[in-house]
């Protein structure tokens, strides 16, 4: 604890943040590369995950985990430690999804015939796919098919509910995590997530019937 | 409350993030309303779904591939500085090196204290050989094609700085070696012989011992000579005087001051007329006062007079033949159209000196004055040109 604690100090932080990666963001500092390797196999899987329910895309995802990652270590000397290492992480992922979007709506644009599904891109969507169907049963499904149904909700939903959502219900972080990567208020946290949840609701009623 | 409100906080009640007032007002409506409670599960059942979700694997070799572009922006990014380099990590690079610095300079002054006196010893050395260098150089060269009249200034001011590292010598020997006189020190070329122009001060000692044991046997002679006729060299010196001005030579050789060093004895010597002499008397210039290097009671004096064709062939035919010998060269004068070359050689090589000389030129006079026998000699040597 002491140790950890002192390695936080190193940061320069005011405070003193319990953090397990702190002794090797230390290490990383002073040139070796070998413990940022450390810090890639700990935090690659979350930051992935989030990054691809963010996307609705696993290619797309792992070149923004990888960017992600590069761009870490060209500012780690930013890194003040006045909050967990992995919530700095995940920031950075958040923002990087967030302009391969940017990117991936600008170029829908520009095409003639949008064909895409790009969350968030103006196109069609699960809902307007399933709205004529008969919702399929939760218990016929398979994990998979169901886990991709799911995504497509989240997919569907406004970009700053899904990635409160992603991170809160998906990820499990807490709300002052989740503040810290978002840059926002509590209050803020709450009020988008609330909606993001009542979205996902409505979308999974639709697609799945009945929840229950 | 109405189910659209509660609908709209239902989320946060599942969170457990409303106030106790929205709290008791949400489940006493829950308790009233079937559809506000179906949607309270609905919500959950979605987040639990959510939350359900099979997480994603990374791809093979993700890590690496990771990796790969961070290693080559750690390359692009350029090696730790300098400093960095140097001092990092500071835990283990600092005190390896404040070790090595001071192991070096432990060493160092081992070093030091241990061959520091042996070279402060080596230095002396130099400085004695270089000075006895100095002192043979003493001598400055020949003045080929000079005009007369300019020669024996030349002989004053060649030397002027020969002088002083002689005097020098003299301070060291303690004083039994004068300086040679400016006017003494006439220019000569280098003479390869044994030449110990800074004489030790042990060699000193001996020479004066000597000296004063030959003034005790022999000098007493001379002395008593230039004391019983006073007057001889008088008609002598008057005819010299003529010779050399009719030669053309300045009169201020003879009239030149004697040199401070002078002996009186070996002046009133010189000056008397030959007691052996063979030469005529006009002929032998009167010496004006060569280097004389002591002070008491001087060595036998051979005057040897040779005529050559070249003044400076000739000159440098006796200097080879005295450097031959075991000659100790003296002085060197540069007179008008003479050398005279005064230089201590054994006895016993006299003879030898005569005879080899003699090849070189014509010998028109030798001249002994005291025992030749044993001992040193000095041997005067007048080099002179046939055509003067």
């Amino acid at each position: 604890m002491i140790g950890e604690g002192k390695e936080a100090l190193a940061y320069g932080a005011s405070q003193a943040v319990e953090d397990d990666d702190a002794p090797f963001v230390a290490r990383c500092r002073q040139g070796d590369v070998n413990a940022f390797e450390v810090l890639v196999e700990r935090h690659q899987k979350t930051m992935l995950n989030i990054s691809c329910r963010m996307l609705c895309d696993y290619a797309d995802a792992c070149d923004v985990v990888q960017e992600s990652f590069l761009a870490a270590y060209r500012s780690l000397e930013k890194f003040r430690g006045d909050s967990r290492f992995s919530t700095w992480l995940y920031a950075i992922v958040v923002n990087q999804s967030r302009n391969r979007l940017k990117q991936k709506a600008s170029r829908a644009r520009r095409e003639v015939f949008s064909l895409d599904d790009t969350p968030g891109s103006g196109g069609r969507t699960i809902l307007d796919t399933h709205s004529s169907h008969e919702p399929a049963a939760l218990d016929v499904l398979g994990k998979k098919e169901r886990d991709r149904l799911i995504q497509e909700c989240i997919g569907a939903m406004d970009q700053e509910q899904r990635e409160v959502l992603v991170l809160r219900d998906i990820e499990g972080m807490t709300y002052e995590e989740i503040s810290g990567a978002l840059g926002l208020p509590d209050g803020t946290v709450k009020s988008r997530l609330f909606r993001a949840r009542s979205a996902l609701k409505n979308c999974l009623k639709k697609v799945f019937g009945d929840l229950s | 409350m109405k189910c659209g409100d509660i609908e709209e906080i239902l989320p946060g009640y599942l969170d457990g993030a409303l106030s106790e007032e929205e709290k008791r007002k949400v489940e006493e409506h829950l308790a009233l309303c079937p559809g506000c409670r179906e949607c309270l599960a609905d919500l959950e059942k979605a987040v639990a779904l959510a939350g359900d979700m099979e997480r994603l694997e990374p791809p093979a070799r993700f890590t690496e591939d990771i990796m790969a572009r961070v290693r080559k922006e750690a390359d692009l990014s350029g090696e730790p500085g300098f400093f960095r380099k140097l001092f990092f990590p500071l835990h283990v690079k600092v005190p390896l090196q404040a070790f090595a610095t001071v192991c070096i300079a432990v060493l160092a002054m081992y070093v030091y204290h241990s061959v520091g006196p042996g070279m402060r010893a080596l230095e002396d050395q130099p400085a004695r050989v270089q000075d006895s260098r100095q002192v043979q150089e003493n001598v400055p060269p020949a003045t080929e094609g000079m005009p007369a009249a300019e020669k024996p200034e030349a002989a004053k001011a060649a030397p002027g700085k020969a002088a002083e590292p002689a005097k020098e010598k003299q301070g060291r020997a303690g004083g039994a070696v004068k300086a040679m006189p400016r006017d003494a020190a006439a220019p000569g070329r280098e003479l390869k012989m044994e030449s110990p122009a800074p004489p030790s001060p042990a060699r000193a000692y001996e020479e004066e011992a000597r000296e004063e044991a030959a003034a005790a046997e022999g000098v007493a002679a001379p002395r008593n000579q230039v004391q019983a006729s006073p007057a001889a060299p008088k008609p002598a010196q008057a005819s010299k005087k003529t010779e050399l001005q009719g030669l053309g030579a300045s009169a201020q050789i003879k009239d030149a001051p004697l040199p401070v060093h002078e002996d009186k004895a070996e002046k009133a010597r010189d000056a008397q007329p030959l007691t052996k002499s063979l030469a005529e008397p006009d002929q032998v210039p009167e010496p004006t006062g060569a280097a004389l290097m002591k002070s008491k009671a001087a060595l036998p004096v051979v005057t040897v007079t040779l005529v050559v064709a070249d003044l400076d062939e000739g000159v440098r035919a006796v200097e080879k033949i005295l450097a031959g010998l075991p000659a100790r060269v003296v002085s060197r004068e540069m007179l008008a159209g003479r050398v005279v070359l005064v230089s201590e050689i054994p006895a016993r090589q006299v003879s030898a000196y005569v005879k080899q000389a003699g090849a070189a030129g014509r010998i028109e006079g030798k001249s002994y004055d005291g025992p030749v026998s044993e001992g040193s000699v000095r041997v005067r040597t007048v080099v002179t040109s046939q055509s003067e």
